[in-house]
């Protein structure tokens, strides 16, 4: 998974969000602020894997959610990114 | 700058489905370099993988009338490959043809050169010898360079 991707199903992990709400979240908790093209590049291929759905458009804003499987795939991503951080936390301390 | 115009090179599956939502957070925020470029990665990966929009217009709420008729597009490879070439074309030749620099006010591009003039062969007197020499850049060239 991209690390967008990545980014955007945390993001949507405790609420439905829209894009410019995906978009200052993701700025707040990474300091990295997702342009247009790499956001919707993101979701689009995120909605391909069904991990999160749209909702009814508010607007020209539409919501989207994290699905059930989008949930797993998070949580599987993040045991893999746990395991990485454990490691180089140990391997930097023995240095 | 008004980024917004770039929309109008995504696909148009893509723009039905993605394109109100990119121009309102297009809305949000002035442009600059570092959002043009990223919006023309996503120009090129919308037109390089498509399928993406499929999925996501058929899973919309109240969109997708015409979603069906839509997929009927050709999808494959060669017309993949002619849309990203028609795109590359389109970035290319401005820059090609020097109408950036043109329209930045600052053209680098030099007008069309005038032929040169023709050189005749030019003799040199050789003193010493009596005669003409031609002044060529080979063996007599010294009688040029230093006469």
């Amino acid at each position: 998974m991209s690390s967008e991707g990545l980014l955007i199903l945390t993001s949507l992990a405790d609420a439905p969000k829209h894009g410019y709400a995906i978009q200052l979240d993701i700025a707040s908790m990474s300091g990295r602020r997702l342009g247009p093209g790499s956001l919707y590049g993101a979701i689009a291929r995120l909605e391909t894997a069904k991990y999160i759905e749209a909702l009814k458009a508010d607007g020209p804003r539409r919501p989207y959610r994290l699905t059930a499987s989008g949930a797993t795939a998070l949580a599987v991503e993040l045991d893999a990114l746990r395991k990485v951080t454990t490691t180089a936390a140990r391997r930097l301390a023995l240095r | 700058m008004k980024l917004a115009l770039l929309l109008r090179f995504y696909p148009a599956r893509w723009r039905q489905r993605y394109g109100e939502e990119i121009a309102d957070l297009l809305a949000t925020e002035p442009p600059s370099v570092r959002r043009a470029v990223d919006l023309l990665r996503g120009l090129i990966d919308a037109h390089l993988h498509p399928e993406l929009v499929d999925s996501a217009l058929a899973a919309v709420p109240a969109a997708g009338e015409r979603s069906a008729e839509m997929r009927t597009h050709a999808t494959g490879t060669v017309a993949r490959l002619a849309r990203v070439a028609m795109l590359t074309a389109l970035i290319l030749t401005p820059v090609a043809t020097g109408a950036v620099g043109y329209y930045l006010g600052r053209s680098q591009g030099s007008p069309v050169a005038e032929p040169r003039p023709r050189v005749e062969a030019v003799y040199v007197l050789d003193e010493r010898a009596g005669v003409w020499r031609p002044c060529t850049n080979g063996t007599f060239w010294h009688f040029c360079s230093n006469p």
